[in-house]
């Protein structure tokens, strides 16, 4: 095909983290190309966040390899430029916006603080970039000029936002990043992250175990279990009709009408 | 059938400490519902909407200088002039009450089998053995597995998901009547939660448990329970039974959180939609305008929606605190529609 395939964002291969006698992921691998967005979904344990804190640089992979814009990144930074540079490639956005927040820090403060370290800019130009970022998210100037305290869940979500966005990092991982906040708030930042993605041709990785919320922002899934990824494929068809057993199991425990939960218990008793 | 618990014109202000001294701010402006033996009513809302404040005050758990007023009968007992005895027997028996976290509810210095038996223990009629059966039993239906050793472990050996298991198989153990649920499933695995409604069910069934359960979740609450009021700034808005409530929602509120959710169930290839998020924050009761709450942020409110409150409006099985909800019905359905 003459078609050129777009450049990859993430690259994952064969990726294991061993805790003791604990294999808390088993070789893990996926990819995402420039641009699109990857869901990983599974239950606590799966696995999903330690995969994470490797991509991070927060831990060190056992075995297996991780690749961020084509640059082999296995290997957690040593250096505080190394960790800058890890910095610029990626960043990650918290379910808790405010235990990431400095309480005394307006919004703006923080945006400035982060393209000061990251960007080469003159202070206008910063200014700038801070308007920029804040309409991106939706923050006004009045709100940008606020501490954390007067600002609700969901704009204190969107400073995060914009924060990992004034690094220039092409990916952020968005780890359970609007499971804490309230069903009409969590619709603005939905929409938010959706059109930023549109603006800028930024590369998701959202953990979550919301499957709605992962349907509405990725294209793609991955389910995993106990360390290991289990099912992959399109967001759609994935969620729509699963193939394996666990995967079913996840889709059959969202709560709709009608619904009727059986025990796994009782029936492993029966 | 006379209601198991009936909740009166109930107002709660708590204390705060503000520029100018202690002031109050009123929590729940005017919350009333019955439950009736062996019914499930949800109660739905945003943070600050009073949900978990109006569950606390069925059994009187309130923080230091509240002040409550209106009317809380269980089984036909004044709630609001019991003495700390009679409360102590309401909360030990007739009523459970179990909170998200469950780390609250345990003392981190006893073991697990401590505080599982020592309530049904206490409250007599039966011996240790015979707790101690039961509990086993209810813990392995649970999905805890090796539920001997889980007794002799202290709450910190344990994750949360299991604690909290454990914490519910306790309450029912102590056999009430009435089970005030706040957030029971929140920090669940989706596959625990379901483990953990299904027993909440089966206790309903078979036993007759009435339950009323708080939750953000208005397809968990729809899923679960008979009835859902759904709260909003300290008042109920809107109490229709649950198996209507998402294809008919009468307050735009409600049709407005339904149609904030993402859909699970959109066909391969359908653009996805842009979500219809509700501009502003939920308000609480303090800080809500004098007309109708939600009056700010709602897209079908008229001049009259801010001159008085709505008065709640009976009709059939439901109940709506809206001017126009005869009129907005047929609108609100379609607003609605996608997420059928």
């Amino acid at each position: 095909m003459p078609e050129q395939t777009p450049p990859s964002a993430v690259v994952v291969d064969g990726l294991e983290r061993v805790f003791g006698d604990t294999r808390a992921v088993a070789d893990v691998s996926f990819s995402v190309v420039r641009g699109a967005a990857l869901g990983i979904v599974g239950e606590s344990g799966s696995g999903k966040t330690t995969v994470a804190r490797m991509l991070m640089g927060l831990l060190r992979p056992t075995s297996g390899s991780i690749q961020l814009a084509g640059v082999d990144r296995s290997a957690p930074p040593r250096t505080e430029g190394e960790r800058r540079e890890r910095a610029r490639e990626i960043q990650m956005v918290f379910q808790d916006p405010y235990g990431s927040l400095d309480r005394r820090q307006t919004a703006s403060a923080a945006l400035t603080e982060v393209l000061r370290l990251h960007a080469n800019l003159s202070r206008q130009q910063r200014d700038e970039r801070v308007r920029e970022l804040g309409d991106l998210v939706g923050l006004d100037k009045r709100r940008l000029d606020s501490l954390p305290r007067a600002l609700s869940g969901g704009e204190r979500q969107r400073v995060a936002i914009a924060r990992a966005l004034a690094t220039g990092a092409p990916t952020i991982i968005l780890d359970e990043a609007v499971a804490a906040l309230d069903v009409s708030i969590q619709a603005q930042v939905l929409n938010v992250l959706r059109q930023i993605r549109e603006a800028t041709g930024v590369t998701y990785l959202l953990i979550s175990h919301d499957l709605a919320v992962v349907r509405y922002l990725v294209d793609d899934v991955v389910v995993m279990k106990a360390g290991a990824i289990v099912e992959r494929g399109t967001a759609a068809q994935v969620l729509a009709s699963p193939e394996h057993a666990y995967t079913q199991q996840l889709r059959d425990s969202v709560p709709r009408p009608n619904w009727r939960p059986a025990r796994r218990t009782r029936e492993g008793a029966a | 059938m006379a209601p198991l618990l009936s909740v009166e014109g109930l107002v709660v202000d708590l204390p705060v400490r503000g520029p100018t001294g202690r002031t109050h701010h009123r929590i729940i402006d005017g919350v009333s519902f019955d439950v009736a033996p062996g019914e499930a009513v949800g109660l739905v809302g945003e943070s600050g909407s009073g949900k978990s404040l109006t569950l606390r005050s069925v059994v009187r758990l309130l923080p230091e200088g509240a002040e409550v007023r209106g009317s809380l009968r269980f089984a036909d007992a004044d709630v609001l002039t019991m003495n700390r005895k009679q409360l102590n027997a309401l909360r030990s028996s007739g009523v459970a009450t179990i909170f998200q976290d469950p780390r609250a509810a345990v003392n981190p210095m006893r073991t697990v089998g401590d505080f599982v038996l020592e309530g049904p223990v206490r409250a007599g009629g039966r011996n240790r053995d015979e707790v101690l059966r039961e509990a086993l039993g209810l813990l392995t239906d649970v999905g805890i597995d090796r539920p001997e050793q889980r007794l002799r472990q202290y709450p910190h050996e344990l994750s949360g998901g299991m604690l909290q298991r454990i914490v519910i198989a306790a309450a029912i153990l102590s056999r009430p009547q009435l089970l005030l649920a706040d957030e029971p499933t929140t920090a669940l695995d989706v596959t625990t939660q379901s483990d953990v409604i299904a027993i909440l069910d089966e206790q309903r069934h078979e036993r007759g448990l009435a339950m009323v359960f708080v939750t953000h979740d208005l397809d968990l609450a729809a899923a679960i329970c008979d009835r859902t009021c759904v709260m909003y700034a300290g008042r109920i808005v809107e109490d229709q039974l649950s198996s209507t409530l998402h294809d008919a929602p009468q307050h735009p509120y409600t049709a407005a959180l339904v149609a904030a959710r993402p859909v699970l169930d959109i066909d391969a290839g359908c653009e996805l939609p842009v979500l219809r998020a509700i501009r502003g924050r939920p308000a609480s009761a303090y800080e809500a305008p004098s007309g109708c709450p939600f009056e700010p942020r709602c897209n079908h409110a008229e001049p009259a929606c801010s001159a008085t409150r709505p008065p709640e409006v009976n009709s059939g099985c439901s109940r709506v605190a809206c001017f126009r909800a005869s009129e907005l019905r047929g609108i609100l359905a379609l607003e609605v529609e996608t997420h059928a």
